[in-house]
């Protein structure tokens, strides 16, 4: 089998959320959404539940037009969107953490138009310097198991933990090594890399295990190519085409980021032995994220030794249109990299009203200062 | 258009404190006292105990919108990558720090960022890059949403950040905080609240006694200098104003005919405007949630535990159906006939669900919502001509009714 048809059958069981589907009707069980970042998907599987990323990337949006105003980023449009189209009809709840204004100020209209059984906020702190966070922190982890287990009516057994954990650490590894092939090979796409780290939001993670060890046996025996120039993508996250597709055409490849459709997702693995502890230390040593006030983590700092270490030519900003989070950032870690003789360049997307041609025209002109042939 | 705001007699007195506010601000550095530089919805009480000066650099985002100075400074800051479409009241202070020209001029430089992020998330990262850019101590306090059933777990961390809040600040400042003398603040900050309140309760009267746009001038005080006596002094007087006003039954829209709600903060370059365009049409606002937002009570026996009430339970911080209810209480209390909603894309905690808001109202009180759609500082997002026409056509509605 190649590497291609591997990622046909992630497609596939992608396409429609089947695989979502199947383990529901199978199992009987619930399906708990949730929004991205840093949300305990551990917790959610130990309560008997399918934890699935929600991720809207609409093209086109009708619906969530007659609730939101213009200034709300496409990502959250797309994902109402979603939810109103009856696309998600197989969620039985949903997970918001406030981690931006957006994400607190739309669960209302969630709950209000979309009628989940299960609507929880996360509130994990958003200072992580003092030690009354990670108290905190430990706090809102049990309150979030209190919700699930009173949800799902299942709960959650120090033994169940760790036969998840297991899991979900074996499928972060899996896609950590994937990441690191690419840097050597570069045997998958841009488009075709994203799409497996979603696969495994949008799957259960023993299917996901299943495809991605298959996945990475065709890769280490590939035979790769150094034929595109390797960059690092700086952003909260990241659809599977358009964009990706005109870094492919740029011969452009990501070798590493700080997306929360990326690298943030399988970076860290959790010790099973102690849950609170484990989480608490996985969230506190998470890499920078610009909805957390930290003295330690300095963003610009964590890219330059990002790029430095995975040798990379150039950091792309991918932000979205009408995050505030990530703008207000952008400055100060621009110069930095300025000062450190990193190359990098800024767009702003919007995937619902993008000129892609525009937007190829400028990453075509940065792929060519960055040595793209 | 031919109508004319009625001035308030304590206007001098207004005028005097803010300006003894503005200077003791400015001059601060000066006599060694520290500057922190603080958020509008911040346990400032704390403040005031340890004689750290607060300031509230919101304020210079307002100022700077009225003065029409937000497109200039704007683009100071977009220069520098920020983009148009954040906060203005961020965009206006970036501007000016990256133009450098007035900074410790016009408004102080801070010695430490105080931050809460109840309202929001702008505010903080502003303060984050204010003190990064000067290399200053900054302490940010979570105050996470409060919409569970139980909230005692974010009331809880909320009181441990007070503690380490007091601990930053003794370390920082080298100033001690006496808790008896913040029990005294917290009386003096109920006393003003419990003032300002009576105040704005005059537009309850009908005709009413003063509008929304004269309150959004008379705030002052009470946002900067809640916990002293200075702000104290000035709501009696304007409360003793208002009684008079009451006795010889003047109205601030002269023929009221129509009451109405405006929903948060003004678009502050055409308040004018705004109050002349309502004025003219016998058209009085007459309440709304962003000048009933200090209406504080301290316990001042339980400090922490009663800041922590207070400020963590800010109308900003709630759910969509109690944010909805808060709404609806004051547009019963005040028995308006319709209200004013402004998608303001400067703030999204205040405005990205306003249009589910409008129909919930509407449904609820049987009474019309316009939708506005305008940025509260910047002209480039504000259209006279449609505005204007909306607005009128809104009260032809609501007067037919």
């Amino acid at each position: 089998m190649s590497v291609k048809q591997v990622i046909a059958e992630i497609r596939k069981e992608l396409d429609n959320f089947t695989a979502v589907r199947k383990w529901k009707e199978e199992t009987g069980q619930k399906v708990i959404g949730w929004f991205p970042p840093d949300v305990p998907e551990e917790l959610i599987a130990a309560a008997g539940a399918l934890p699935v990323g929600i991720s809207g990337f609409r093209p086109e949006t009708r619906l969530a037009e007659a609730h939101l105003p213009r200034y709300v980023c496409s990502f959250m449009r797309g994902s109402l969107e979603m939810a109103l189209r009856g696309e998600l009809d197989f969620l039985d709840g949903v997970v918001f953490p406030h981690a931006c204004d957006t994400k607190k100020h739309i669960v209302g209209l969630w709950e209000r138009n979309c009628r989940f059984g299960f609507v929880h906020n996360l509130l994990f702190p958003r200072q992580l310097n003092l030690p009354s966070a990670q108290k905190y922190y430990r706090q809102e982890i049990l309150r979030f198991c209190s919700a699930l287990e009173s949800f799902t009516g299942s709960k959650i057994t120090t033994e169940k933990y760790q036969h998840i954990v297991a899991i979900y650490n074996q499928n972060r590894q899996l896609l950590r090594e994937i990441l690191r092939l690419q840097g050597e090979k570069q045997l998958l796409s841009n488009e075709d890399f994203y799409l497996v780290v979603m696969s495994s939001m949008l799957m259960p993670k023993t299917e996901s295990n299943f495809f991605l060890t298959k996945l990475l046996n065709e890769l280490t025996h590939g035979k790769g190519s150094q034929n595109m120039v390797p960059v690092v993508l700086s952003g909260s996250l990241v659809e599977t085409n358009g964009f990706l597709k005109i870094l492919d055409n740029c011969r452009l490849i990501a070798v590493g980021d700080d997306l929360y459709t990326g690298y943030r997702y399988f970076c860290l693995d959790v010790d099973g032995e102690d849950m609170l502890g484990g989480l608490t230390k996985r969230h506190f040593n998470q890499i920078p994220y610009s909805g957390y006030y930290s003295e330690r983590h300095q963003k610009s700092e964590f890219l330059a030794s990002l790029a430095t270490e995975r040798r990379a030519a150039g950091i792309i900003f991918i932000h979205l249109m009408f995050c505030e989070q990530e703008n207000y950032e952008y400055p100060e870690v621009k110069q930095y990299l300025d000062r450190k003789n990193i190359p990098s360049i800024r767009i702003e997307l919007d995937y619902q009203t993008q000129a892609w041609g525009q937007l190829s025209t400028r990453l075509q002109s940065f792929a060519e200062m960055l040595g793209v042939v | 258009m031919t109508f004319k705001r009625i001035e308030f007699k304590t206007k001098n007195l207004l005028k005097q404190t803010m300006e003894r506010y503005n200077t003791r601000a400015l001059q601060a550095a000066q006599e060694g006292i520290p500057v922190a530089w603080v958020t509008a919805v911040f346990p400032v009480e704390i403040l005031y105990a340890m004689d750290i000066f607060p300031y509230y650099p919101e304020n210079f985002g307002a100022a700077a919108g009225t003065h029409r100075r937000t497109e200039e400074l704007s683009k100071i800051a977009e220069n520098e990558g920020y983009s148009a479409r954040v906060c203005a009241y961020t965009r206006a202070g970036l501007g000016l720090m990256y133009g450098f020209s007035d900074f410790g001029k016009e408004i102080p430089k801070p010695d430490i960022l105080l931050p809460c992020n109840i309202q929001c998330a702008c505010l903080y990262k502003w303060f984050e890059i204010t003190a990064k850019f000067y290399n200053l101590p900054l302490f940010l306090l979570d105050g996470p949403q409060i919409d569970e059933p139980s909230w005692e777990v974010q009331k809880q961390y909320f009181i441990e950040q007070l503690n380490e809040l007091i601990g930053f600040l003794e370390k920082t400042t080298r100033k001690k905080l006496n808790m008896n003398r913040l029990s005294e603040v917290l009386e003096l900050s109920t006393e003003a609240c419990t003032l300002w309140n009576k105040v704005l309760a005059s537009a309850k009267t009908k005709p009413a006694r003063l509008t929304y746009w004269d309150a959004c001038i008379l705030m002052g005080p009470i946002v900067t200098l809640r916990g002293t006596k200075e702000a104290l002094n000035y709501y009696s007087e304007l409360s003793k104003e208002l009684e008079e006003r009451d006795k010889g039954n003047i109205s601030a829209v002269p023929g009221e005919k129509i009451r109405l709600y405006w929903d948060h903060i003004p678009i502050w370059p055409r308040m004018r405007f705004f109050s002349e365009l309502f004025g003219f049409h016998q058209a009085a606002v007459v309440c709304s949630l962003y000048t009933h937002s200090w209406a504080y009570r301290f316990d001042p026996e339980r400090p922490l535990e009663s800041l922590t009430e207070n400020y963590l339970r800010e109308f900003v911080n709630w759910k969509f159906e109690r944010r909805v209810e808060k709404k609806v209480k004051l547009m019963r209390e005040y028995d308006v006939d319709g209200f004013i909603f402004n998608l303001n894309n400067s703030c999204k905690p205040n405005s990205l669900a306003l249009v589910e808001k409008r129909n919930v109202i509407t449904e609820q009180l049987n009474i019309p919502g316009l939708l506005l759609e305008a940025d509260m500082c910047d002209l480039r997002f504000f259209d006279e001509g449609t505005v204007k026409n909306r607005v009128e056509s809104f009260l032809e509605m609501v007067s037919r009714q």
